[in-house]
């Protein structure tokens, strides 16, 4: 490497850079002014609706027989303007928009019941319910005390558990935890806007005028230039990081954020600059990496967004509540950085995930960095082709199949959840059979595959039964074992076990229907568009490892449910080999409905066999016997 | 220098792309030549005859998958380094940086040539005397009018003085002044002793400017040789009568 | 304008359409974006929900009651309440809690402590008059749900000891209810759906339609320019303000289709995902005549957003320099309905006449079903005011041949002059 080199090429781009003003501007400046507006603004805006709001007079009426409940709250609702109205009204009053709220007295068991009516829709309505409600609260409260003190309950047995809370958080905790949500996201937003910028100059525009073919002719190594190009788009991430992190800091600290000022420590927002700087430097080499590919300016910019867009996602970890830095997160790209970056901001960050965070930050960008050495390869360049046949060149297949598979999702999302929804029976088979089966045969037909070759289902044999039975304990086995593993990770919620429960319940429909609706026909519908359209579709242009991969995590994904996401790809995986192995479609359709049907039938049973090393044993032995009966792969293939 | 003086040299070349949709594309298949100092050689084809794929070789950043090429006794492949410190190279899509200045621009170029500091200087005074540019020396490129970006891109293309010139269609795009100012230029330079290799489809500006001529056709030379000889051998008097008199004969 | 020119400026409209429809990535950016956004925006969020729902049910909090906080027949209660790790330091703090003063100061240094350090998620110590202080962490992750439990579990256990206390003296337990509270909702299902469109959707669609105006408008002037298509387009037989006019259109259109695609597949992705979760409280139902005016107020939006789009474009010279050009007018319009966007905010006289302000408040007034038709009609009005006026300054711009033919950067200072000086002969 010849520094002078990298250095001539950085002070260029840095020279260029400097000298677009107005993008300068826009990535650069234009953040950086937004903040205290965006926060100023907001909180004066939502003060002043909610001052507005607080000091409206509403309007309270009392139904028949709530005079009981109207004397003793009457003089708490004039706390706040508020005109209670005499008579009586019905609900009717409330949507001609005669009162805001009434309250009518319902005779319950054990305690008569205050029943207060109002409408969600209006601000106003909304607002008198919230009133009449904490009136009622205070009225009720005060009623239970003085009833315990006739019976002579003294002092009140709920004292003791009475509570006052207190925030032991320093104010620079209070600061650093607010700058700590919103600084990660922004520093990934900014890194990566001003750094696309750079990039894009760097290598998209630079060949789209011609120039970097006059680079390339001259004396010095393609590596040298790509990483002088490296260090101006790192440079320019990492000046827009650093106008940002001093603006929205400021903000902060001058109490843009809700009103009170927070202080914010110099030193934290200092370390937290010091760990971004490996992820824009990992940030940096992707966006190298990826305008490098483009052969203008616009076509790097719609290669761009995506990337963006999905650095955003990890970018979220530190905005979201509740997620902790933990040693396993820090090796998050992007996200570990983001947590890291939060910790720092708060204080008292614990030492070995914040110190992994950055570390493993650095060996990504290492990583990426030693790539970018290889991006100015001039036989790619300087090939005189239209823009999209050099990015339509690769696993053009594939990409039409999965194309084919982000169309069936999207029918089965908004055509098939709604009828489901009105209709859990007919919906699901409207789904399987409506969907699912028809868009098999779509997504076949982008792949350039005839049906009778991606599916594969011309002689059902002997062997094809008999692998799938010896093969349903283990595909048991592995979706229950993964369940319960993946529960430290990821808890399933009560309310979900019980909705599933309810939904695969064999008390409200027969066994006959519910092998039909839960079993056979997924096992069709779905073994002919994952295992035959997709599955065959990627093995187009795809190695069978990755073919397998890719169908199964659309297999998982399928389900729409982030608990089934790895036992159900597991599975398809399972299948996919069979598939693949068998030449055949037959074994995979009876395996998926054998093995819905054992859920089905004996979900109870089989997680109580997973305990038991015999069960696990005879499954393995099950899943050999099947895969040998199919020794020479593809031996029917058609 | 090689052995016989010639400052470029190819023997044999050959460059196979792999195309998705043709298959493989032989762009160019066996082409040889030589070209001596002071001396101007044209390369005339059709569009997508190997003439822009023989000089991107010859500058190295295409590798060629058989055959030999050297400029000023480089190889190369082997010393690429020492071939690009000896040529200078124009295309007619090369483009210059909108926001550096023409001095910027030579500056910036003349470094990555490794000129020294003492020496940078004076040589950019003299380009830009020589180019006519110390009007506009100081203004960015983006403000430039087509002509005298020309001017500052052949500056550029000479920063260094290097002993090959390698230029593809420089004339593209020209108006007559700036196509006339450019070979003005190329005289200069060949009476400085200059090699150039140089190709077009201008045929006027070949028999103009060429020493010796060679005619590309698919990857091939169908002939190479002074204007003379090629009329000797056609038995045609102007280019545009000669090459299609080649392309027709086996 | 002239019957004939109108005919020109449909047949520039078209050919900008034509245009646009063919490149591939337009196409991708207005569809399929929208239509692939929406349903993995509310399938992330739901299950981000699960996910955490699942975390919190299966953590356990760990307290730590110092001193005498509820000695231990009471801190009990606290563990059998669930999910709760309850530890118990006794020492030096924890004891002057009831008078206050020093006490107080050494239990909170002991309770930042130990939350600082992440031994304890939540400390109960002694507080005033035989109640008690709960120190939480409110820049701690796991502090803020450790807090909710563990006030969930005081209540309860407060109630619980009530209960105890009365039926060991003989009276029933029920009847301390003495009265309950209950709230209910008049508004349907639609009405509440309608209120949550209104809420989300306003500021929404003015960015997506602004966005999705963009990259045209950008095309049509600047990128004419770097095409060197610009000067072809001069030179039309064809009045200069048709010109503008059928530009003008394709913008409009392909902004308006921005927002009507975005509308519905907002509404269509809603209700599929409502009806997935079998939510029944809230239905999105918005009736045809609603979703045309709120269209309706997309395209006069739109119209003095578009004029102000191509105006300014026409000084840049490259696509590029167009969008560098327009990236802070864009954030103009994606700041202000943010900003404007507050609860209980509504169209009044004044805000109907402020620009950008006004569609944001008409679309929500719209959406939620509560217009109040006379400053609904103002701002309707102000916008078609606003819309003609950028649109002829817009024009009188466009019609200078010298912007279209810039080679030279046109600096945007000059804009005033340009707008001033007498028409040019296009």
């Amino acid at each position: 490497m010849n520094l002078g080199d990298v250095r001539l090429v950085f002070l260029r781009e840095a020279r260029d850079l400097l000298r677009d003003r107005r993008a300068l501007f826009a990535s650069l400046f234009l953040p950086a002014l937004l903040y205290p507006a965006l926060f100023f603004g907001t909180a004066h805006f939502r003060k002043a609706a909610e001052k507005s709001l607080e000091n409206r007079e509403v309007v309270v009426g009392f139904g028949p027989g709530a005079e009981r409940i109207r004397f003793a709250i009457e003089g708490l609702l004039r706390r706040r303007p508020c005109r209670v109205l005499s008579g009586s009204f019905e609900p009717s009053d409330l949507a001609e928009g005669r009162v805001h709220a009434i309250v009518e007295s319902s005779p319950a068991v054990p305690a008569p019941e205050a029943v207060v009516r109002f409408r969600s829709n209006s601000d106003l309505s909304a607002e008198a319910a919230a009133r009449v409600g904490r009136a009622l609260e205070d009225w009720r409260e005060e009623a239970r005390r003085t009833r315990l003190e006739t019976w002579g309950v003294l002092p009140d047995p709920a004292a003791a558990f009475r509570f006052e809370a207190v925030d032991a958080a320093l104010p620079e905790r209070a600061g650093g935890a607010l700058l700590g949500r919103l600084l990660p996201l922004v520093l990934v937003l900014v890194t990566i806007s001003a750094g696309s910028v750079a990039a894009l100059e760097a290598f998209a525009a630079e060949r789209e005028r011609g120039t970097l073919e006059t680079l390339l002719v001259h004396p010095v190594a393609p590596s040298d230039l790509a990483t002088g190009k490296f260090l101006a788009i790192l440079a320019a991430s990492l000046a827009a990081a650093v106008t940002n992190v001093a603006s929205l800091g400021a903000t902060v600290a001058l109490g843009g954020a809700g009103g009170a000022s927070h202080s914010v420590s110099l030193s934290a927002l200092a370390g937290a600059f010091l760990l971004l700087v490996p992820t824009a430097a990992f940030l940096a080499g992707l966006l190298a990496e990826v305008s490098a590919r483009a052969r203008t300016f616009r076509e790097g910019q719609n290669y761009v967004l995506p990337l963006s867009l999905a650095c955003m996602v990890p970018g979220l970890a530190a905005f979201l509540p509740g997620i902790e830095l933990t040693p396993l997160l820090a090796l998050v790209p992007i996200g570990g950085t983001a947590l890291a970056i939060r910790e720092v901001l708060k204080g008292g960050a614990p030492l070995l995930p914040v110190a992994l965070a950055g570390a493993s930050a650095t060996v990504y960008a290492a990583l990426l960095v030693r790539r970018t050495g290889r991006l100015l390869d001039a036989e790619r360049i300087l090939r005189d082709e239209p823009p999209e046949a050099e990015a339509s060149r690769a696993h053009l297949h594939s990409r039409r199949t999965l194309g084919a598979t982000a169309a069936t999702f999207l029918l089965v999302f908004y055509l098939g959840f709604p009828a489901q929804a009105r209709d859990p029976i007919g919906g699901l088979l409207a789904t399987l059979y409506g969907i699912v089966l028809p868009c098999a045969f779509l997504v076949a037909r982008a792949s350039g595959l005839p049906p009778r070759e991606a599916f594969r289902l011309s002689a059902l044999r002997p062997a094809h039964v008999l692998a799938a039975a010896a093969l349903v304990p283990a595909a048991g086995a592995i979706s229950g074992l993964l369940l319960r593993l993946q529960e430290r990770f990821l808890p399933t919620p009560e309310s979900l076990l019980r909705e599933m429960a309810e939904k695969m319940s064999l008390d409200t429909i027969s066994p006959s229907l519910a092998l039909l609706l839960f079993a056979a026909s997924p096992g069709l519908c779905e073994e002919l568009l994952f295992r035959g359209a997709i599955l065959r579709g990627l093995r187009r242009d795809l190695p069978a490892a990755k073919a397998v991969a890719i169908s199964s995590l659309l297999f998982g994904a399928f389900h729409f449910e982030i608990h089934r996401l790895v036992p159900q790809a597991a599975l398809g995986a399972l299948l996919a080999a069979l598939t693949l192995r068998a030449g055949s479609l037959w074994p995979a359709v009876l395996l998926h409905a054998g093995h819905n049907a054992l859920v089905l039938f004996a979900g109870e049973a089989v997680s109580y066999l997973l305990l038991d090393p015999r069960f696990l044993v005879a499954s393995a032995l099950g899943a050999f016997a099947a895969f040998r009966l199919f020794a020479r792969p593809g031996r029917d293939a058609a | 220098m090689s052995e016989d003086g010639a400052a470029i040299r190819v023997e044999g070349l050959v460059k196979v792309y792999a195309d998705p949709r043709r298959g493989e594309v032989r762009a160019l298949d066996g082409v040889s030549f030589a070209c001596a100092r002071g001396e101007v050689l044209g390369l005339l084809g059709p569009n997508g005859a190997g003439k822009t794929t023989t000089l991107r070789i010859l500058s190295t950043v295409l590798l060629p998958t058989e055959g030999a090429a050297s400029v000023a006794g480089h190889d190369c492949v082997e010393e690429p380094l020492a071939v690009r410190r000896s040529i200078g190279f124009l295309s007619a899509n090369t483009g210059l940086y909108p926001r550096l200045t023409a001095r910027e621009t030579l500056d910036f170029f003349g470094r990555l040539h490794h000129l020294p500091e003492d020496r940078l200087g004076p040589r950019i005074e003299t380009l830009l005397e020589a180019f006519d540019l110390r009007e506009i020396a100081d203004r960015r490129c983006e403000k430039l009018s087509t002509g005298q970006r020309q001017r500052v891109s052949l500056a550029r293309t000479v920063v260094h003085a290097p002993p090959v010139l390698i230029l593809d269609e420089p004339t593209t795009g020209l108006d007559i002044l700036g196509a006339s100012a450019a070979i003005l230029f190329l005289q200069s330079q060949r009476a400085e002793g200059c090699a150039i290799l140089f190709s077009t489809h201008v045929m006027a500006e070949a028999e103009k400017l060429c020493d010796r001529i060679g005619i590309l056709h698919r990857g091939r030379i169908l002939a190479i040789g002074t204007l003379e000889e090629l009329r000797t051998r056609t038995g045609r008097r102007y280019l545009e009568e000669i090459f299609p008199a080649l392309l027709s004969s086996p | 304008m002239r019957e004939g020119s109108a005919a020109d400026a449909l047949r520039i409209f078209r050919k900008e359409v034509v245009g646009a429809a063919r490149d591939r990535h337009t196409l991708l950016h207005t569809v399929a974006v929208p239509l692939l956004v929406y349903p993995l925006l509310f399938l992330g969020t739901a299950q981000w929900m699960v996910y955490r729902k699942g975390v919190e049910e299966n953590a356990t909090y760990r307290v730590l009651l110092l001193g005498d906080a509820l000695p231990p027949p009471l801190g009990e209660k606290l563990v059998r309440a669930g999910g709760l790790g309850v530890e118990r330091e006794t020492g030096e703090a924890g004891k002057g809690g009831g008078g206050g003063g020093g006490g107080g100061e050494a239990d909170l240094e002991r309770a930042r402590a130990s939350l600082l350090r992440g031994e304890a998620d939540v400390v109960l110590a002694p507080g005033e008059s035989g109640t008690l202080r709960l120190y939480f962490d409110s820049g701690g992750e796991r502090s803020e749900s450790g807090r909710r439990r563990v006030e969930r579990a005081l209540e309860g256990a407060g109630e619980e000891a009530r209960r105890d206390a009365a039926a060991d003296r003989g009276f029933d337990p029920t009847e301390l209810e003495v009265a309950s509270v209950r709230r209910e909702d008049l508004a349907s299902p639609e009405e509440a759906g309608r209120r949550v469109l209104g809420a989300l959707l306003p500021v929404l669609l003015l960015v997506m339609s602004v966005t999705g105006a963009f990259g045209l408008a950008v095309d049509v002037t600047a990128g004419e320019k770097e095409r060197r298509t610009a000067e072809t387009t001069l030179l039309l037989p064809v009045p200069s303000r048709a010109v503008f006019a059928g530009k003008f259109l394709a913008v409009l259109a392909a902004g308006g289709l921005a927002s009507a695609l975005n509308l519905a597949s907002m509404l269509l992705a809603s209700r599929a995902f409502l009806g997935g979760l079998g939510e029944r409280s809230l239905a999105v139902h918005v009736p045809p005549a609603s979703l045309a005016l709120v269209l309706l107020v997309c395209l006069l939006f739109l119209a003095s957003a578009v004029s102000l789009l191509l105006g300014v474009a026409l000084f840049a010279r490259t696509f590029r320099e167009g969008q560098s050009y327009l990236t802070p007018l864009l954030t103009l319009f994606i700041l202000v309905p943010m900003l404007a966007f507050q609860p209980g905010a509504r169209l009044t006289g004044a805000t109907a006449l402020v620009p950008i302000v006004n569609a944001t408040f008409a679309l929500r007034e719209t959406l939620e079903g509560s217009i109040s038709p006379g400053p609904f009609l103002l701002a309707l009005a102000a916008m078609a005011v606003y819309g003609a006026l950028a649109f002829a300054l817009a024009a009188r711009l466009h019609a200078r041949a010298e912007l279209h033919l810039a080679e030279e950067a046109l600096p945007l200072r000059r804009f005033g002059a340009w707008l001033r000086r007498p028409e040019a002969v296009a």
